[in-house]
């Protein structure tokens, strides 16, 4: 916090807090040394037995007082407290998380730095390693991906089975995470009618068994698809344009769901995470997720 | 001293009344809360009813039990203690008596306003304009009544139990006024008049001073009333009563900003709050000295009396959660306890060991005298010891069990300096500690259940005869 | 003059009572909260802070509505860990349009200050109307009342923004003119995501 109060009222606080921390000291200090006139009087009987005892405050208890005073005037003298007066040791919480941030720097910058380059297999060997990065996991992606990265909601695609929208390379998914992804795919509906679109649906459904030869819908698919999707309809990830050869539908495998996505289009979209995430964590994070034989992480079954 | 043949009477049934609000609001008021830490263990409970939802409900909690039982207890209290300690009747026993009823439809319509979803959006100061100007009313009325039945007293020295209740009405006046300014938009909407960091030190400089003179200021003035009348003795040593008051109400209203640590607001604002918290630790503890040193003597009375013993063990908390609170105002105790559940251990060791303990306490001695018979039942009184007593410790362990790790968890790093634990693992940990809370609250709100009961029941044994004793120097039936 | 005696004239006499209490309870705040209040860098708005929109101003309404700060927190202390959690630590400036400010003290759930734009649209919105779809074991009550109503169902959006210009929020006669528009059709929800969304970080603060 850079925001100090200006010269007057910064005057005013220092003064004040100093003028009435030596106000409460008189006060303590009087009423335990001096002989005020209740030593002359007896106490009054406010109801029935209620009176005030004549003991004499403990003197242990002035010195907690003593020293608590102590205490605050001190640490007003080494921190910021008394108005603009920054205290002996110039402390700020700006200026201590800036050395707690250089610190860190110093004691986790090189073994990061050689994570963000490391290759993949070798992240991946290290147990301890892909345990942080199940925790980065955890923290920024498990929320739609789901814990074990299966996906859920038919949204949010799994990121353990084969199907990689954007493409599964490394280098693609660091482009996933870092810049994120928005897929947009049109309905066609209004534009083909429901003929064309049943077609086109039970012609996807072919596809996916292998049986697309000679379909009716090929017509139409060649003509609206094939340009992202691919002729063969094996997708192209730099489109983000799913293959439709397999059986891994992000937005569900039912006819009704394929229909729909064809009918009234999809848009899907993950957001970007090159600002929260560092590279040393991006760089983790693909290594988790293409580590081999992906075990389900929660269950440790494949 | 005054006339003994006016005839003149004491106006009790306005405090008896209070009681039995009182004991209402804490019952509503605790049912709320163990409904809230039921919630978070099945968070479905709330069956997607607006009203059951927990952001509604917890507010529900607070406010039931700050200002339905904490300053319905208070005002009742005040207004028995006040004619006792003054030799005179309340003033405008009529004015007395709108306090206390608005006071209730007050809180009642302000319940409901919360379930709503009216609300201010300022912690402890949720309910909207319309209400904090009713609440600025009645608060008006009450210092009437107070004041001016300390004007009219009899007796020239003013007890020490009418300094605390004295400044509970004068402080928190200061505070609701201040903290409330607001432009209003419709009838359950209005934004405050201070903005961000600024909005952020009036609300804690209200918020934490809501805690300072109501639950601490205005129940030690019960202490200082109860416990003195009831151990049969006088106030341990007058000088430190003197030192306690004046250091109490003096450091307390700086200790605002501790709530603010390493937040967004000036470093100087954050110390002062800090060395003012500590400070407090020691006005707070001399009443602590001062009411077991006032009991010592009269602990044979502890075997056998509910009353002196609810007392007795609320100065217990009440040391110990005076304790804590400046230990949680250090700066770096304070980027652990932040935040956590440790907080709310906290103001659960206060609010339950002390302000209800204190405040069951009362009853206990109060309720018998208010309606001319003897209590209905001392073992069920004990048994409600034991359940609060056991309630309050399982509640407060549990939360701080809760709160340590949160509190640690959320800060440890791994070897390559990444976060060791994600939120979620470290929430899902809470689990078991949250249990604990909500078995912890359903013992602490049986025991006041069984403590309604007996009291009604000693109700319904009253002597017929008029129950307020005369004024004036004449002890009670 | 002793401290006794002085005290004994304070407890014989009830107005001087009332105005030392009234004295000695006033110093900490004329210290911490005057000197505060009229500090204008304290409220002046960081490079980037905008006042809210008319759809993001429903919706923040909304979360002071439904308590979420009784769960959530708005504010990133200067922690190394909380900044390795969150993001960049919060700044006054950040909190001049926040009427009440909405920092919290407790975190059942995680801060919500720089939340806006990490997850989507669509996550948000599943997530406030049923938690459990989307997470599990979380313990956050659902609000499915919130895809119910309209986010503007009392039409006070102009009176609201209006309010906050005599505050001093810097709306035009265009910006409360066209209000109700950004609104028309607006669930509740949409509101509240649309505030979730606009918590963010300055653009400045944001690490590379």
């Amino acid at each position: 916090m850079a925001e100090l109060p200006s010269a007057f009222w910064s005057g005013w606080v220092a003064v004040i807090t100093v003028a009435s921390l030596i106000g409460v000291f008189w006060l303590i200090y009087s009423v335990y040394f001096t002989t005020g006139r209740d030593a002359e009087e007896p106490s009054p009987v406010w109801d029935g037995n209620l009176q005030e005892g004549e003991h004499p405050a403990p003197l242990w208890w002035f010195w907690l007082i003593f020293a608590s005073l102590v205490i605050s005037v001190i640490y007003l003298m080494l921190y910021p407290g008394l108005g603009a007066f920054g205290g002996a040791l110039n402390w700020s919480q700006g200026g201590e998380i800036d050395r707690r941030l250089n610190r860190y720097q110093t004691e986790f910058g090189p073994v990061r730095r050689l994570v963000a380059e490391a290759q993949l297999a070798t992240l991946q060997d290290d147990a301890k390693l892909m345990a942080s990065a199940q925790r980065i996991y955890d923290r920024n992606c498990a929320v739609c991906h789901a814990y074990d990265a299966g996906g859920q909601a038919n949204l949010f695609p799994s990121l353990t089975d084969a199907a990689w929208q954007w493409g599964g390379e490394a280098a693609q998914i660091e482009h996933s995470i870092r810049h994120g992804r928005l897929a947009v795919m049109v309905g066609w509906e209004a534009a083909l009618g429901e003929p064309a679109i049943d077609a086109l649906t039970d012609y996807t459904l072919a596809l996916g068994n292998g049986a697309a030869q000679g379909h009716p819908g090929e017509l139409p698919y060649m003509q609206y698809c094939a340009a992202c999707h691919g002729a063969d309809g094996s997708g192209n990830p730099l489109l983000g344009a799913p293959d439709l050869t397999d059986d891994l539908s992000l937005y569900g495998q039912s006819p009704a769901a394929i229909r729909h996505s064809i009918a009234q289009g999809r848009s899907g979209e993950m957001p970007a995470f090159g600002e929260r995430l560092d590279d040393t964590q991006i760089r983790l994070l693909v290594a988790w997720l293409m580590r081999p034989a992906t075990a389900n992480p929660v269950t440790g079954e494949p | 001293m005054a006339d003994r043949t006016s005839g003149e009477r004491y106006h009790d049934r306005v405090a008896s009344w209070l009681t039995a609000f009182a004991m209402a609001w804490s019952i509503v008021g605790m049912l709320a809360g163990v409904y809230v830490a039921a919630e978070l263990v099945w968070p479905t409970i709330d069956f997607g009813r607006e009203w059951l939802s927990y952001g509604r409900l917890r507010t529900l909690h607070t406010n039931a039990v700050i200002f339905g039982f904490g300053v319905s207890a208070l005002m009742g209290t005040a207004f028995y203690s006040v004619q006792r300690t003054c030799h005179v009747p309340l003033f405008a026993p009529r004015l007395a008596w709108f306090c206390a009823l608005a006071w209730q439809v007050g809180v009642l319509a302000g319940g409901i306003s919360l379930l709503a979803g009216w609300n201010g959006g300022k912690e402890y100061a949720e309910l909207e304009w319309p209400f904090d100007i009713a609440i600025t009313v009645v608060w008006v009325c009450f210092a009437i009544v107070f004041f001016g039945t300390i004007a009219r007293r009899r007796i020239k020295p003013i007890y020490v139990s009418n300094w605390f209740y004295g400044g509970l009405i004068i402080v928190i006046a200061m505070l609701h006024l201040v903290n409330s300014l607001a432009i209003p938009v419709t009838l359950s909407k209005s934004y405050s008049l201070f903005a961000g960091a600024q909005d952020a030190i009036v609300q804690w400089w209200y918020g934490h001073n809501a805690v300072g003179f109501l639950l601490t200021g205005g129940f030690l003035g019960m202490l200082y009333y109860f416990l003195p009348k009831h151990a049969g003795r006088p106030i341990w040593s007058y000088r430190l009563s003197i030192v306690a008051f004046w250091a109490f109400t003096y450091s307390y209203i700086w200790a605002g900003p501790h709530h603010l640590h390493y937040n967004a607001v000036p470093e100087w604002v954050q110390s002062l709050g800090m060395v003012m918290s500590l400070v407090l630790l020691a006005p707070s503890w001399a009443t602590m000295v001062n009411g077991v040193m006032t009991v010592a003597g009269a602990w044979q009375k502890l075997r056998t009396d509910p009353a002196l013993k609810f007392i007795v063990l609320s100065l217990a908390f009440y040391g110990l959660a005076t304790f804590e609170g400046p230990m949680m105002s250090i700066k770096s105790v304070n980027v652990v306890s932040h935040f956590t559940d440790w907080t709310i251990g906290h103001v659960h060791s206060g609010a339950l060991g002390w302000n209800a303990m204190i405040t069951f306490g009362a009853f206990y001695f109060l309720v018998p005298r208010l309606v001319g018979a003897s209590l209905y039942s001392v073992r069920l009184a004990n048994i409600h010891f034991w359940l609060a007593l056991a309630g309050t410790m399982l509640y407060v362990l549990a939360m701080w069990g809760a709160g340590v790790s949160q509190g640690l968890l959320w800060l440890s790093l791994d070897e390559i300096g990444e976060l060791s634990f994600s939120f979620k693992d470290i929430m899902a940990s809470m689990a078991p500690y949250y249990a604990l809370r909500l078995v912890a609250g359903i013992i602490f709100l049986a025991g006041a259940l069984l403590m309604a009961f007996n009291l009604a029941m000693t109700g319904k044994g009253r002597r017929t005869v008029a129950a307020s004793p005369p004024a004036v120097g004449v002890e009670g039936p | 003059m002793n401290a006794v005696d002085l005290h004994r004239k304070l407890e014989r006499n009830s107005g001087l009572l009332i105005f030392g209490i009234l004295f000695v309870s006033a110093i900490g705040g004329l210290v911490q909260v005057l000197p505060s209040v009229l500090q204008d860098d304290l409220v002046t708005p960081g490079p980037g802070t905008q006042p809210y929109g008319p759809v993001q101003l429903a919706g923040r309404d909304l979360y002071i509505r439904e308590g979420c700060s009784t769960c959530h927190s708005q504010q990133v202390r200067p922690l190394l860990a909380e900044v390795k959690r969150y993001g960049p630590y919060s700044k006054a400036g950040e909190s001049a349009y926040d009427r009440p400010f909405l920092w919290g003290s407790k975190r059942t759930g995680p801060d919500l200050h720089r939340i806006g734009g990490k997850y989507t649209d669509v996550w948000q919105r599943m997530h406030l109307l049923d938690p459990r779809s989307v997470v599990p074991d979380s313990i956050m009550p659902g609000y499915p009342w919130l895809a119910e109503r309209a986010a503007d169902a009392d039409g006070s959006i102009q009176s609201k923004m209006r309010a906050l210009r005599r505050l001093g929020h810097p709306y035009t006669d265009a910006d409360i003119e066209a209000a109700p528009a950004a609104l028309a059709g607006l669930k509740e929800v949409d509101a509240l995501v649309a505030y979730l969304q606009a918590l963010r970080a300055p653009p400045a603060e944001i690490t590379p």
